[in-house]
């Protein structure tokens, strides 16, 4: 009887346990999407406009573009308060979504620049945004052409100046130039094994944003040192250095905080934060200095 | 400073002048002593001990000390129980100003198998107070665990606690993460009590005497922590013969040794990992096998009774854990991590009636990451020390009193480095003061009626802050068998936890400071403890808490080099409330417990969760939180040889974020990845699939060729081979995106075989 009633109570148990009770039918919520970078003393370049997908659906820029808004640029005066400029866009001729320039503007560091999106066809929707573009910066010097992979140090001083009373947040990338003559570092090569991976994922190679109070900062110039693991290719390689503006470091952070790696528990999402309103997406600015060197492969001979 | 400790003088003030107001009873005896296990002098801390013709009654205090410090001239039935021990009774005749010492010593029940004693309803009901719950290592030994009996995995399974995933050995008490639970060893705070990266828990069980857990409203001498407390108590050592016992296990195999001395007694345990073997065999075959691995712990106690009054204990522990792993070419990842704890208590016997003890305590954890890849070496060490010293005094003028008293002080050192390619990228060393200090007063006007009231002052001298936290409560008999309890409390914390519930061995511990200000709460708690039945017990509680000015790494900052220390935090706030249910047979072939939860956990966070409409943040559920739990652990003892024992988890889906919709950034200037995104407008909203999840031991007991007795152990986790989730991922690489469930523990068998000598 004993037995009995233990089995009756584990099998109890086991069709409770049956029940399986899960609610993931959370709907589909459409934003339009913004995506334009302006780059400290160059012209400014194209914007990009779609709206996002549903997870489960086939996913491209093109099915989701948004054609025929009115957009427009504002360069302003620090204060908000007069407009220097006006940067109207009108759609590319051959992709939907993508919005060039009608005229030539340089884009001015320290600047601040606002964005004004009205989608006509969507009962004159307004998007709105505004970047504040960090300043521009030299480099000083380079210590060395070629350096040699992880028994020399190749390092690059820079000028550098405040980002609107905080330090400068920084992208360091490194772009191999030449990966038809030259090969991969070991590290990376090991990469390769894996079925998804293939070498041209790893011509440019960027950091992830870094913030300046890791390096040595004297007489206002930052020193940065190359870090091996930035270099996947020995041979010629072009070191790009970003300062990053509040709206593209608060969408990459946020971004990459979605799919793991920070102190959030696994599956628990937040939404970007992208300082856009009326749709998401990134409306920022950088400013970028470049400047090469070799990674000649160490000989053991 | 004095002026900020104002409080603590105040509640010494209070101490003597309730000391110097009662009244002396010199008509009525006294009576003290320890209870204790007979065959072992082991002390026994919460054990009940009543006058059967009055229902008078005690319990021994963490020291396994009690006394009636005013009884009446006569002749009484004394009877003590405790549970796992014969029911105790022995007939005292006191006289009018007697100071009687007597020690108590209680017969293990499986001393006497044949004999199956039925403990009085009243006697055992002495025991939980609001918001405790006590657990037995032997049950800790018979559940059926993942390669090592765990005292963590075993709490797990007690109602208002829960765990992260099967991965993870932290405690989520009523809706607490597991920064929000002080852990005690030996009145010593251990500050990342896990073992294989969070797998399972430090404490080896064959070295643990007691275990006290506070889900909640804990009392007035413990404080540091929002939510709970685990008191856990080494053994001091069998007093009266050397006695000893090993394991061997497939993760890790443990010996124990314990014996007398002239006056006292030792014990020595030790646990390593012994799996070793296993990953050589796997290795080059298998990937991500590491290159070297092992951990160990080392629990020993030393005892030394000066004279009956004056007891001495050296109580050590050492732990740690190393692995090694090359994961590809010219890239390794290696971590070192550990604990090391001491403490020596003084126990000291002013009178009868006055009770002290005094414990100089030193904890040290420490973690050290590196990793290698591609020749940029990436290293962090973190490192908490802490010395303190705590002195405790009870006093009990008179039956109706108990005034507790104490100190707790120390100094504690947090130290954080990390650098990148050889750079130091960020460096912290706090090493604030603390100083709290409580009184506490048991009121006991009749046999129906108990109030508690205290209060703990506590002092951070990182950012200077000042907290005083009141604790109530009040407890009556219903019926002789029923009991309601009602408990409020604030309750302070200086300290959080840089944590990931899928790997503790980074845990990083972060304090108040300049602009980090401490987390506070309240906690409401209402219960009904009863004994329907004989040999049964049922409890239902339900409580209420908050938590204010929660303080926490923000999760979305990607590096803190260079930001002020008040900017690398999110501050937020959450509340917690539930009911839960236990249900407990002790004694017969079957026993066990059962026990639902019906909880709910919340938090709030600035730009986390925010209502679109409003652009007001909302409350969401962290991820550990289930609103139903059914959980049941039953042994049922076959024969003489054989136990079958079986825990079963039923609970609802942890909370996950159901993205809205996704999108790509495609002219990303700063490398040629796309930028794949969701968008989300409500963080932890949905729900994975129910968890359940049941295991099944079998022990076979019989002798060791005649030296001792021996037990074999086999037991499968996840019987029925139950996919539960942990979690979702999303592979990018798929147009459309992939959804893949990553499951938990498969069905795992394991084995043990154990010696007692």
């Amino acid at each position: 009887m004993k037995y009995l009633s233990f089995l009756t109570f584990i099998s109890v148990l086991l069709w409770i346990g049956g029940c399986d009770l899960t609610d993931d039918n959370q709907s589909y919520v459409k934003e339009y999407v913004v995506e334009a970078y302006l780059e400290a003393g160059s012209n400014i370049s194209t914007l990009n406009l779609s709206t996002t997908a549903p997870v489960s659906d086939l996913y491209s820029f093109a099915d989701f573009a948004v054609p025929n808004a009115e957009v427009n640029v504002y360069h302003l005066s620090e204060d908000g308060t007069d407009t220097l400029d006006t940067i109207p866009f009108r759609d590319h001729n051959s992709f939907d979504g993508v919005y060039v320039p009608l005229k030539s503007h340089t884009v001015q560091g320290n600047g601040r620049y606002d964005l004004d999106i009205t989608v006509t066809a969507d009962n004159n929707h307004k998007i709105s945004s505004s970047t504040f573009v960090p300043a521009e910066f030299e480099i000083l010097s380079t210590d060395n052409d070629t350096v040699v992979y992880q028994l020399e140090q190749f390092e690059v001083t820079y000028t550098r100046s405040d980002y609107r009373g905080r330090q400068n947040y920084l992208i360091v990338t490194v772009v191999a130039q030449d990966t038809t003559n030259y090969g991969l570092t070991p590290f990376y090569a090991d990469q390769l094994d894996d079925d998804d991976v293939t070498k041209e994922d790893f011509i440019s190679n960027s950091s992830g944003i870094i913030n300046e109070g890791n390096y040595e900062i004297e007489n206002n110039t930052l020193t940065i040192q190359l870090p091996w693991l930035a270099v996947a290719f020995y041979g010629p390689q072009e070191l790009q250095t970003y300062t990053i503006d509040d709206n593209i470091y608060d969408f990459r952070r946020s971004q990459n905080t979605q799919f793991g790696g920070s102190t959030l528990s696994p599956g628990e999402i937040y939404d970007v934060i992208d300082n856009i309103e009326g749709g998401t997406g990134v409306f920022g600015s950088y400013s970028v200095k470049k400047s090469n060197t070799f990674i000649q492969e160490p000989s053991f001979n | 400073m004095l002026q900020k400790i104002s409080g603590s003088v105040i509640g010494f003030g209070l101490l003597l002048f309730l000391l110097g107001s009662t009244p002396a009873k010199a008509q009525n005896a006294t009576l003290s002593g320890y209870v204790k296990d007979a065959s072992t002098g082991e002390t026994l801390l919460g054990a009940n001990i009543v006058f059967l013709e009055t229902m008078k009654g005690t319990s021994s205090n963490n020291s396994g000390f009690y006394v009636f410090p005013s009884v009446k001239p006569g002749t009484y039935t004394l009877v003590s129980t405790y549970v796992g021990y014969n029911r105790y009774e022995q007939e005292i005749t006191l006289e009018a100003g007697d100071d009687i010492t007597f020690d108590i010593e209680l017969v293990p029940e499986s001393f006497e198998t044949e004999e199956v004693v039925i403990t009085a309803d009243e006697v055992e009901q002495e025991k939980q107070n609001v918001g405790r719950i006590d657990i037995s290592t032997d049950v800790i030994k018979d559940i059926p665990s993942v390669f090592e009996a765990d005292v963590f995995r075993s709490i797990q399974l007690l109602p208002g606690v829960k765990s992260a995933s099967d991965f993870s050995s932290g405690l989520y008490i009523r809706g607490g993460g597991p920064d929000q639970t002080l852990i005690l060893l030996d009145r010593t705070t251990v500050y990342n009590p896990s073992h294989f990266f969070g797998f399972f828990s430090t404490f080896n069980p064959s070295a643990i005497k007691d275990i006290q857990l506070y889900k909640g409203g804990y009392p007035a001498k413990y404080g540091g922590r929002l939510g709970s407390v685990l008191d856990i108590y080494n053994k001091d050592g069998n007093r009266n013969r050397t006695a000893g016992d090993f394991s061997l296990g497939f993760l890790a195999s443990r010996a124990t040794i314990e014996g007398p001395t002239n006056s006292g007694s030792y014990m020595l345990a030790v646990r390593r990992s012994t799996i070793e073997p296993i990953l050589g065999a796997l290795e080059g075959s298998v990937d991500g096998i590491p290159k070297a691995f092992y951990f160990y712990d080392v629990n020993g106690k030393l005892n030394y009774d000066i004279n009956s009054d004056n007891k001495l204990s050296l109580g050590f522990y050492s732990g740690a854990d190393y692995v090694r792993v090359p994961f590809a070419d010219d890239a390794q990842a290696k971590l070192w991590y550990g604990n090391v704890t001491g403490s020596l208590n003084w126990t000291h016997l002013f009178s009868s009636k006055l009770f002290s003890n005094i414990t100089f305590t030193t904890s040290h954890y420490f973690n050290e990451p590196e990793l290698s890849l591609a020749g940029t070496p990436i290293e962090q060490q973190n490192t908490v020390l802490d010395f303190s010293l705590r002195a405790d005094l009870e006093y009990l003028p008179s039956d109706e009193h108990q005034i507790e008293t104490g100190i707790w002080t120390g100094r504690n050192l947090l130290r954080f480095n990390s650098s990148f390619d050889g750079e130091e990228t960020f460096s912290s060393r706090i090493a604030p003061v603390y100083v709290s200090a409580y009184v506490q007063d048991t009121w006991r006007p009749s046999l129906k009626w108990e109030f508690t009231g205290g209060v703990l002052t506590n002092y951070f001298s990182e950012g200077d802050f000042v907290r005083i936290d009141p604790r109530i409560s009040v407890e009556h008999y219903l019926t002789s068998t029923t009991r309601l309890q009602l408990a409020f409390g604030g309750y302070s914390q200086f300290l959080t936890l840089i944590t990931n519930e899928a790997f503790s061995g980074f845990d990083t511990w972060l304090t108040t400071g300049e602009g980090v200000a401490p987390a506070y709460g309240w906690q409401y708690i209402a219960g009904l403890k009863t004994q329907p039945f004989e040999s049964y017990r049922f409890d239902v509680e339900l409580y209420y808490r908050t938590m204010e000015d929660l303080f926490e790494l923000d999760p979305r900052i990607p590096d803190v080099a260079g930001l002020p220390y008040s900017d690398i935090f999110r501050f937020g706030e959450g509340r917690a409330y539930g009911i839960e249910l236990f249900l407990q047979k002790g004694i017969g072939d079957l026993t066990g417990f059962v026990g639902y939860t019906y909880g709910v956990s919340e938090r709030k966070f600035p730009g986390v969760n925010v209502d679109p409409e409003t652009g007001k943040e909302r409350y969401y559920s962290p991820k550990y939180d289930r609103t139903h739990d059914i959980k049941a652990a039953l042994t049922y003892s076959i024969n003489k040889s054989w136990d079958i024992t079986t825990t079963f988890t039923y609970a609802t889906g942890q909370a996950y974020t159901l993205p809205s919709s996704r999108s790509q950034l495609i002219n990303d200037p700063f490398t040629n990845d796309i930028g794949d995104f969701f968008t989300v407008q409500h963080v932890n909203d949905a729900r994975l699939p129910a968890y359940h999840r049941m295991d099944i031991g079998a022990t076979y007991k019989h002798s060791f060729f005649g030296v001792g007795d021996a037990e074999f152990q086999i037991q499968v986790i996840n019987v029925y081979n139950r996919s539960n989730v942990w979690f979702y991922q999303y592979d990018f690489d798929e147009n459309p995106v992939d959804r893949n469930a990553i499951n938990l523990l498969p069905t795992i068998p394991n084995l043990s075989y154990s010696v007692t000598f």
